[in-house]
Parts: C-alpha cells; structure tokens; sequence
C-alpha cells in the first residue's frame, strides 16, 4: 500500500486536477493527501479523484488551506462514485427476438443470473419496454433489487416510465435521463444488452 | 444616450439618426493555435456590438506579447486570425497598440454604428417570452480541459468551431423578430447574463435544463473536476438569484455557470415567434440554436433550473 502527498498550493487551475490525475493514476497507489489553496481546486481536484475511484475527505487546515484525503474506493453504493467498467442496458422485457414468451423467461433467467457472474454490472440502466421490469407488475423486482443491493445503480429512463404511465409505479432504483443514461453508456468501458 | 447599468456596450448618440457603439475586450490564449486565438478573440470583441444590435465599424488592436520568449511569427498569425474575423464582419482594422507582457494576450476594441432607436438592451425581457440560446455551452470547461491536455480533438474542434463563429448571422436574423432583449454570453456564464436580462422585474427564467445545446464532452470534463475557477465563483457570486430544481444533473448546473469565450447570443422574444427564430437561426447553420426556457411571473426574479 503506498501513499502520496500532492501539494498542489500555489498552483492555479487546473494545475491541481493536473497534478491528482498523475499521482492517482500510478500503479498499486491506494492513498494520497492532496493540498489546494481554496474551495474551487478542492472541489475541483475531489470530481477528477471521484472519476477516477476514489473516495474524498476535505478538511480545511487553520492556516486556511484544504487538506484532501483520497482513498481507492471498493464498490459501495455511493451517490458519487465513478462510472462503472460495466453497464447493462435493458431495453426490451425480453431477450433477443424470436418468441416473446420464451424472450421473457430468458430474461428472468438473465437478470437472475446476473447477481452470480464476474465482474458484476456498476449499472443497471432500463430504456423503452425494459422499464416495464421496474415497474408494478413485474416479478423481477426482487431480483433487480438484489443487484441494486450488491452495489449497482439501477435506472429507468424518466421519459420510458412517461410513455408506458408507469411513472408513479417504479418498484425499484430510481428515474434517469438521457443525459445521464447517455453519460453513462459513454463512459462504461463495456455495454451489456441482453 | 446613457449607458444602463448592464448593457453588453455603451452607445453615443449623435444624431437622432446614428449613435457609435463602443466596446473593447482582451484575453489569455484559450486554444494553443495562434491563429484560431486571434480569430476567436476577435469574434468574442465583436459580439458586444451584434448584440447591442449594431454594425461593427472600426477596430483597434490590443496585444500583451512576451517578445523575449516567444517568436514574433505567432503574433503575426494571431493578428492574422483577427483580420479574418474582421474581414468576415466587413469591420475595417484601423491600428492598435502592444505593450510588452509576461503572458501573451490579444483582443480588440471595436467600434461600431446603430439607429438610436434600434438599440437592443439586456433588460426588458416580458411575462410570456421564451428564450432563445444560439450556440452551446460549455467553452470555458472544454478551454480548462485543454489546458490540462486531456481534451479530445473532436472537442476541441467542435468548440473552435463554435468559438471562432461570429455573432453576425445571429443578430442579422434577430433583426426580423420582436426582440425585446438581447445579450451575448461571455464570462459570467449563462446564469450571470441570463439574470442581467430580467431586468428587476418581478419576472423568473425558468431554464429546461435538457433543453440546453452542450458541447461535446464538455459533461464529461467537468464531471472530471476540469472546470475553470470562473464557473465556481459566478455560481457563488448569483447564489441569492440561482435555484436548481431535484434532479438536474450536476454537469448541467456547471454548463449554467460556465464562463463562456465568444458564446452565442441570447434573445428574449415572445414565447409564440421562438421556434420560428430558432429554425431560421438552425437554417442558418446554427444547428445548436434552441429554446431553452421562458419567462414566469416571480417576485423573487431569480433563474430557476429544472
């Protein structure tokens, strides 16, 4: 385990984003302590140590400064951890074409399947009919529920849930948008789409 | 004829048939082309006058140059990228003046010409108006990004693109509209400019966020902490007047307060000739014109993103 300190003082933007991306980004580094003169690098430097993995602790020192302290983070639920590596996007009820009854028992299959395999989904995001597995009705609740409860975001697409008046019925994860849903899918490393 | 407490320049009347429009600005390089910064400057300079709804005329140089350090081919090619956006304003180069400096800087004053009774203010945005936004957000954070070497090209070019676009179409086509207040977005983001136009009327902005043009990627630096110190401190400084809405992305909120470079125009008008403004403005090649929020009866006069 290795620890860094980072005095960024003194330095203007974006010197101190600058500075954390490159002590972060080496190898097997698992802390470091970052020093910014005010709020704004603060703020600054915690967004680029979040996208990146890491958890933020602020505390202002007397003398004035901020004292940063950055931990590589596992994979709690926490509102503002980095995009996931992988994302699966839901956006039928059914799995592949064909016959749709036998497209929703693979469906069941899948999303059930999903809570045993590696690397687990960061997001789980439900687009079109797929919110219809979030909503009332659907016996797959639970088991979204029990990937939600492993640490993946589950979201169903606001304007979906308008379309299929679902939208006081969501069961289970939390309304997205597209500009959330489509940072996400630009930012996962893999795009799952059963 | 007075100069109101927020208007983009000040006009001088000289006959009841023609007043001089005057305004001058200068910055630091926000692209690493020499060239594409004197053309950027130059149509940032520029803008104050198409949004006062007046004519650039004449234009005078201004240059902060590091001559010891640097060779003097890059000046040449920034003043280079101002005549050529001078040019395309049919705007004559009149001099100018350089001191020397440790960091480079460039920009012009500009003097241009208007009807008096053309004069187009910030404030006197009416209940009921929409608010029309020609060119995306997001320059200020894609400029930090670069700063940082970690934008891509295609960002880059898609905010050079929208950077070193004039002004001029924009007005031109506003021309053809009741418009009843017209400001250009540059530092104050468009909450700070946005706030100017109500006027301290008993009139809010509400802000669609998802309404609003971004540039690409811009969302995803500034979820990457490259948001230049100017977006942190008009999000404080307009604090009292600014009220976001559950569920607004956090990226959005900071596209409200970026700083802008040789942004777009923003146009009050009434809410029923909007689209119609703004499709002549997409016709145009403004691709990125859009509405992207009205105005509501509020005592409170603030901006309201939702």
């Amino acid at each position: 385990m290795t620890k860094r300190i980072v005095d960024a003082r003194g330095q203007s933007c974006p010197g101190p984003v600058i500075e954390t991306r490159k002590a972060l980004a080496e190898a097997g580094l698992e802390s470091a302590e970052v020093l910014v003169d005010d709020d704004a690098a603060a703020e600054n430097v915690s967004r680029m140590a979040r996208s990146m993995g890491f958890s933020v602790r602020f505390e202002q020192d007397p003398a004035g400064y901020f004292r940063l302290g950055l931990e590589r983070e596992g994979a709690g639920p926490d509102a503002c951890r980095p995009a996931p590596r992988v994302v699966v996007l839901v956006a039928s009820p059914t799995l592949g074409h064909g016959d749709d009854d036998l497209g929703r028992i693979l469906m069941t299959a899948f999303l059930k399947t999903l809570k045993d395999v590696s690397p687990r989904p960061g997001a789980i995001v439900f687009v079109n009919g797929g919110v219809k597995l979030t909503s009332e009705g659907s016996d797959l609740v639970e088991a979204i529920r029990t990937l939600e409860d492993q640490g993946a975001r589950v979201l169903s697409c606001g304007t979906c849930l308008d379309f299929y008046r679902l939208k006081d019925k969501l069961k289970v994860g939390s309304v997205s948008n597209m500009f959330e849903i489509a940072s996400l899918l630009v930012a996962a490393d893999r795009i799952v789409r059963p | 004829m007075g100069l109101a407490p927020c208007d983009d320049a000040a006009v001088y009347k000289l006959s009841d048939e023609l007043a001089l429009v005057e305004t001058v600005d200068f910055f630091t390089p926000v692209v690493d082309d020499p060239f594409l910064f004197g053309r950027i400057a130059a149509a940032n300079a520029l803008s104050d006058v198409y949004a006062m709804g007046g004519t650039p005329l004449l234009a005078m140089n201004i240059v902060c140059f590091p001559v010891k350090e640097m060779e003097i081919e890059v000046l040449t090619h920034i003043l280079e990228g101002g005549l050529e956006a001078l040019s395309e304003a049919d705007a004559a180069l009149a001099g100018g003046h350089s001191v020397e400096d440790k960091e480079l800087k460039y920009g012009l004053s500009v003097t241009g010409t208007i009807h008096p009774s053309r004069v187009l203010t910030k404030g006197g945005a009416r209940l009921g108006d929409a608010l029309v936004i020609t060119k995306p957000l997001g320059t200020g954070v894609v400029a930090t990004a670069i700063k940082a070497g970690l934008a891509s090209e295609a960002a880059v070019a898609a905010a050079v693109a929208s950077m070193r676009a004039l002004n001029r179409a924009a007005a031109e086509i506003g021309r053809g509209f009741e418009i009843h207040a017209c400001t250009d977005v540059t530092g104050f983001g468009l909450l700070g400019h946005a706030i100017e136009m109500l006027g301290g009327g008993a009139l809010s902005l509400v802000i669609d966020s998802p309404a609003l043009p971004v540039l690409p990627e811009a969302l995803a630096y500034a979820g990457m902490g490259l948001v230049p110190s100017g977006l942190h401190r008009n999000r404080a400084f307009y604090a009292s007047c600014f009220e976001v809405r559950a569920g607004v992305p956090h990226a959005l909120v900071d596209m409200v307060c970026d700083p802008q470079t040789s942004g777009g125009l923003l146009f009050a008008l009434p809410s029923t000739e909007a689209p119609r403004l703004v499709e002549k403005l997409a016709h145009a090649g403004m691709e990125s014109a859009r509405v992207i929020g009205e105005l509501v009866a509020d005592p409170a006069a603030k901006v309201v993103l939702r």
